[in-house]
């Protein structure tokens, strides 16, 4: 009875949920879904051309390619776009939203510009392959950005160009491949100007062939429910460069030849910005691994907190470091597999005429923090095999703050470390 | 509570798509599966059946979908061959007038403002005169 009962109800959902008429309009390879209502659709004519308005939005007729009846399903504020493999892009964008949204596809470039009077959210998914085009989003509203699978080349600019500056959910399916144009002005292949969030169990891969792989102008996070795979291919400057701050909470992250750092989070120049130029990492495992001078593999303006994860670093340019914190470096847990075996990089600048850049495992600009206890602490593994006497496992220049118990545990070795204007200083936790 | 779910998706469907010219002469097709296409000034739906309906731009007012048919939704009187006889009855079902299809328009403005049914060969069409 109850399975009866059950089948029934089912059985009323799917079909109210499927009986739905719907109204396509068709622009080239653009297409607006509407759900049919009674309302009229008026017709005029005007200085352009004969118009037909239909949900909200007035169409010249010269510029339909056709409209379709149908019942097709179509989740309200939805866009989806597909590369396709004749060289166009298809566009779907649900009816509710249309009215807000001013598309324009050329070939493969497709741009979505959402009027600044929207504030719900609009969800696109990209799929397809696109040989030379681009993704742009704008808008002042929150959005979902659902990657399934999708591969974008630019030849001249962003692969993905997320305008909008407002929060951007990333949802990672499948695997995904994106490159720019080595001669656009861009500041990433990747480019997000608000602030993201990562999740999802796919693969990006990231080729930034001008400046940057991936670059957001706020914060990104990637997020506990990012349980895939972010590869950056190579870049031409930074790998993963983030403004405000940059959270790693799981994923797998690997980062070859980049020519710039590995992992660059930069202080917005909104100095209100909370955790501005701080990296978190509470989990998830950083490969790095470059051969460019004078870089670091991991590199923030402000404070690095290690709370978890794996690095597996390898750096082998003069001067580079495996971790530079710009304040100060915490960790009370994860796993440092740190190689540094360059030498010392010397330059020359205008005033101080010649100087140099000491290779480093970890280097803290401030104090140093090591903390936790007999089951729960950071392990290093740092290997700094140089003939730079100068070339230090761990830099500190401020304190070195730790608890004994991690201390004795993390096999950290004080002979290994190096610090200048502070001390040590034996603590319970810092936030002592 | 999955029954509520299902009637708060507010799904509807459409059987017909009623067009409305600016005489108030109303059309109206099946609407599964119709196309509609713009080209020369004209309108063009072309229903699953294959069956056209062309309709000057310049003529068209309106389009809307339709729950039910009613069973005036096969007639186009404005595509009758000009000798077939039209029967012209109010909502109350009173014949008010008959005319000649090809004296459509003549018959039509005479009419006080009102809705109408149109009716030949059987068929009906639905019309508002304004």
């Amino acid at each position: 009875m109850k399975r009866t009962l059950l089948t029934l109800i089912l059985s009323l959902c799917v079909i109210a949920m499927s009986a739905q008429t719907t109204l396509r309009v068709t622009r080239g390879t653009i297409h607006e879904v509407f759900n049919a209502t009674a309302d009229e659709m008026l017709f005029s004519t005007t200085a352009e051309g004969s118009t037909v308005t239909i949900g909200g939005i007035t169409y010249l007729t010269d510029e339909i390619t056709a409209i379709t009846i149908g019942e097709e399903s179509v989740a309200d504020g939805t866009v989806s776009v597909t590369y396709l493999t004749d060289g166009t892009a298809e566009v779907i964008i649900a009816g509710d939203v249309a009215p807000y949204l001013y598309t324009t596809v050329s070939g493969q470039d497709v741009s979505i510009d959402t009027d600044t009077t929207y504030t719900g959210v609009i969800a696109y998914t990209l799929a397809g392959t696109a040989t030379a085009g681009s993704f742009t989003m704008d808008g002042k509203n929150n959005t979902t950005l659902t990657l399934n699978g999708v591969s974008i080349t630019s030849p001249d600019t962003a692969a993905i160009n997320i305008r909008n500056g407002k929060h951007c959910t990333i949802n990672v399916l499948g695997t995904n491949t994106f490159a720019d144009g080595a001669t656009g002005g861009q500041k990433g292949a990747f480019f997000c100007n608000g602030h993201a969030t990562f999740q999802g169990d796919g693969t990006v891969n990231i080729t930034g062939n001008a400046r940057h792989g991936y670059r957001s102008d706020e914060y990104t996070v990637f997020s506990e429910d990012f349980t895939g795979t972010f590869n950056i291919l190579s870049a031409a400057s930074d790998a993963i460069n983030v403004q405000q701050y940059l959270t790693i909470a799981n994923g797998t992250f690997t980062i070859t030849n980049n020519t710039g750092d590995g992992i660059d989070v930069g202080i917005n120049n909104d100095s209100t910005k909370t955790r501005n130029g701080q990296l978190l990492i509470t989990g998830g495992t950083i490969s790095v691994s470059a051969t460019t001078a004078d870089t670091k593999a991991i590199k923030a303006d402000s404070t690095i907190t290690v709370t978890g994860g794996t690095f597996n670093i390898n750096v082998t340019g003069n001067g580079c470091k495996g971790i530079s914190a710009g304040t100060d470096f915490r960790t009370s847990s994860g796993t440092f597999n740190l190689s540094v075996t360059g030498s010392s990089y010397y330059y020359i600048t205008p005033l101080n005429g010649e100087d140099s850049s000491r290779c480093q495992g970890i280097r803290a600009k401030q104090d140093f923090y090591l903390v936790g206890d007999a089951t729960n602490f950071p392990t290093f593994n740092i290997n700094t095999d140089s003939d730079d006497e100068k070339t230090y496992g761990i830099r500190i220049k401020g304190w070195f703050y730790y608890t004994a118990a991690a201390l004795r545990a993390s096999g950290f070795n004080t002979k290994d470390a190096k610090w200048t204007s502070g001390q040590a200083k034996q603590v319970t936790s810092w936030d002592f | 509570m999955l029954l509520l779910t299902a009637l708060g998706a507010k799904a509807q469907t459409y059987a017909y798509l009623t067009f409305t010219q600016a005489d108030g002469t109303e059309t109206s097709i099946a609407a599964p599966g119709t196309v509609i296409t713009f080209a020369d000034g004209n309108l063009v739906a072309t229903t699953a059946a294959s069956e056209q309906t062309t309709i000057a731009l310049a003529d068209l007012a309106s389009m809307r979908f339709d729950e039910t048919a009613t069973g005036i939704e096969t007639l186009n009187a404005a595509t009758l061959p000009a000798s077939t006889p039209v029967q012209v009855y109010d909502l109350q079902g009173r014949l008010v007038t008959s005319y000649a299809a090809g004296d459509r328009r003549a018959a039509l403005y005479g009419l006080p403002a009102g809705i109408y049914i149109l009716r030949a060969n059987g068929r009906s069409q639905k019309v508002y005169v304004r």
